[in-house]
């Protein structure tokens, strides 16, 4: 299926009084997603971690003061650049901002 | 023999491993013998020491340091 928009224009959820310049907000969002990836993959090597070491209190204190980093960098990112998650995990404005924001490989 | 029709001692017969006995590895062996269990890991159990931080965990594709430890081939 050939994607809605040919480049990907700025989310109108960016405005001028953010302070953001506007070729910034790229390298922005892939901070933000790399800080994602980042907390996603240390909670992934915890939870790999936890299930052959269910009771090592060290690592359970880390994997919980991960998870809630991790879902305040998602929150923030797709509050401002639209939906990391294809269904269930955030509500969307109109139109339906899952197909208008560009794809990974877009970016 | 056991039920999969092995039986369970085998002499595999290498031909130049020391301490094998050298029976030398004619063609043709229908039924080759293992002397040694043919894997046997040694994993010891990790005990969660210092970890890398977010940033580095992922650039060293571990949150472990004791963990990483890149091919230099």
């Amino acid at each position: 299926m050939d994607n809605k928009q040919e480049k990907p224009q700025t989310p109108e959820t960016v405005k001028p009084e953010d302070g953001i310049k506007a070729e910034n907000i790229n390298n922005l969002r892939e901070q933000m997603l790399l800080e994602i990836q980042q907390l996603e993959f240390t909670a992934i090597e915890l939870n790999l971690y936890l299930d052959t070491h269910p009771d090592d209190q060290q690592a359970l204190n880390l994997y919980n003061s991960v998870v809630p980093q991790l879902r305040q960098c998602i929150e923030a990112y797709e509050q401002r650049f639209g939906p990391l998650f294809h269904f269930g995990m955030s509500t969307s404005r109109q139109p339906w901002q899952w197909i208008c924001s560009p794809w990974p490989w877009d970016l | 023999m056991n039920s999969n029709g092995y039986q369970s001692t085998f002499i595999y017969p290498y031909p130049n491993i020391p301490g094998t006995p050298n029976i030398s590895a004619q063609p043709g062996v229908s039924m080759p013998m293992f002397q040694f269990q043919l894997a046997h890991a040694y994993v010891p159990w990790h005990y969660m020491g210092q970890v890398f931080n977010p940033a580095e965990a992922l650039a060293h594709g571990t949150l472990f340091p004791e963990l990483f430890s890149p091919y230099r081939g």
